[in-house]
């Protein structure tokens, strides 16, 4: 098969079975540099364990993952290395709780990339005015709302300037009033060209933002295409019953 | 004689006796440290002899009692041409014994920390061992401290076993008063006033340190 260079991130049958559940069944997947995929489907659907799978927290019991062309390393040293170009956001933050958030964004430039301290500050002063937080730059996680965590926590990312970032229902941990801040500062990335693979429940967002859904239930890709397609003509009974279910949230 | 005047007269030699305990409790914590740090390592470690080798040791050490420990070091050893001086059998047997209850209070402290932390800290591209340095000990440290001091004070009181190899610390100090004095009461109460003004000083310390960790954030 002829490499193409414009794949970021690539699985390929990718399955996973936690003893006898099976979790994920044949996942074909493929980003392209700049793209914006959405990924939606039930809770349970296995959506975490793709991704957790795409940056090696979880291994597939069969399949590949490749990311920029390279399938993913089982050294634990170059997995590390690999681990550079992928950006990944939680649903439930995990920032450092010993850290400020100027010391969380610094945290992987200086002791990964052994970036220069005043560089690395510089940076992540920059990223922290890019998200909305700079004033916020000394201040530790617990004195933080959630949406101020979680856009500390993409900071943090961005500062290992990443070829793609993955993002598992970054808003589904808020409040609802906080879920416009972080979904805004994930919007203005997409603007920019960052690639993403995102998986969320704000159905309003994933069709504004993405390039492409894609709708998951029990482990299998049911359906996927361009957002207008898949949120107005879904082909698939499934699709149609989750589209249907769903809550659909306000606009943003 | 009344305890007042009972007091005045031994003082010193308790307060020296005192100072043996001390020195006793300071090396063998130290090297119950060192031990605890490297077993808990082993104990987390991906490489299973390591970690079966930890978990024998925490059960051993934990699974008997610190006399009969003592008692192997200083009589069993010098069988096996191994003759240790009273303070060396006692720093090592108490040093080896702390090490198992450091060892289990490190585990059960990284341990607590949420696996979202070491996760997020690999996620970043860092290796196992720089997320452990930067990540998973700066937050487990500050919950390690309270059972460290348990751990500090239990050592400093279990040290007067030693005085049954011949060390002349405070245990020792109290029994030899005694002897001489025909006062056992008088004596105990002393030593037993001794022990309890160095666990509440311990005790008042890592109180102080404990709420100037807090501070820091
Ligand atoms: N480490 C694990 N061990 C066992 N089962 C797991 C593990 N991680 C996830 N699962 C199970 O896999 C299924 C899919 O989980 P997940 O990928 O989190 O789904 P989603 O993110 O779509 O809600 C669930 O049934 C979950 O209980
Ligand atoms: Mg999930």
């Amino acid at each position: 098969m002829p490499m193409d260079e414009s794949v970021v991130l690539r699985g390929r049958a990718v399955s996973k079975s936690f003893g006898q559940l099976v979790v994920l069944d044949g996942i074909d997947i493929a980003v392209e540099k700049g793209e914006v995929v959405a990924i939606i489907g039930p809770s349970g659907s296995g959506k975490s364990t793709l991704l957790r799978c795409f940056n090696g927290l979880e291994t597939p019991t069969s399949g590949t993952i490749e990311v920029a062309g390279q399938p993913l390393s089982r050294n634990r040293r170059e997995l590390a290395k690999q681990r550079e170009h992928l950006g990944m956001v939680f649903q439930r933050f995990h920032l450092f709780p010993h850290l400020t958030a100027l010391q969380n964004v610094m945290e992987g430039p200086l002791t990964v990339k052994k970036m220069d301290r005043r560089q690395a500050m510089d940076r992540a002063y920059m990223l922290l005015e890019k998200v909305g937080l700079r004033d916020k730059a000394n201040a530790y996680p617990s004195k933080l709302s959630g949406g101020q965590q979680q856009r500390v926590a993409i900071a943090r990312a961005l500062a290992m300037e990443p070829a793609v970032m993955l993002l598992d229902e970054p808003t589904s941990a808020l409040d609802p009033e906080l879920v416009g801040e972080v979904l805004q500062v994930i919007q203005g990335l997409a603007s920019e060209g960052m690639t993403m693979l995102l998986v969320t429940h704000e159905m309003a967002f994933a069709r504004h933002v993405a390039d492409r859904v894609i709708f998951m239930a029990d482990g299998k890709i049911v359906e996927e295409g361009p957002p207008e397609a898949l949120f107005d003509r879904p082909q698939s009974p499934r699709t149609q019953q989750f589209l249907q279910n769903v809550a659909r949230p306000a606009h943003m | 004689m009344n305890f007042f005047q009972f007091l005045s007269k031994y003082a010193g030699t308790f307060a020296q006796g005192a100072l043996v305990t001390v020195e006793l409790t300071l090396c063998g914590l130290i090297i119950g440290l060192i031990l605890g740090v490297l077993v808990s390592l082993m104990n987390l470690s991906h490489i299973w002899p390591f970690r079966w080798f930890a978990r024998l040791y925490t059960w051993v050490v934990r699974g008997t009692p610190l006399l009969v420990q003592l008692f192997i070091v200083y009589y069993g050893l010098p069988q096996v041409g191994l003759q240790l001086t009273p303070f060396l059998s006692a720093i090592i047997a108490l040093g080896l014994n702390s090490a198992g209850y450091v060892a289990e209070i490190i585990r059960a402290g990284i341990q607590s920390i949420d696996p979202g932390q070491m996760e997020a800290a690999e996620s970043l591209g860092m290796r196992y061992g720089q997320a452990m340095r930067r990540i998973i000990f700066p937050q487990a440290y500050r919950r390690l401290l309270p059972p460290i001091v348990n751990e500090f004070v239990a050592l400093l009181k279990d040290s007067s076993l030693v005085s049954t190899i011949s060390m002349t610390e405070l245990m020792r100090i109290g029994q030899t008063v005694s002897s001489s004095t025909f006062m056992p009461m008088q004596s105990y109460i002393t030593a037993a006033l001794f022990y309890l003004a160095m666990t509440s000083i311990i005790v008042f310390f890592s109180g102080k340190l404990e709420r100037w960790l807090e501070v820091r954030g």
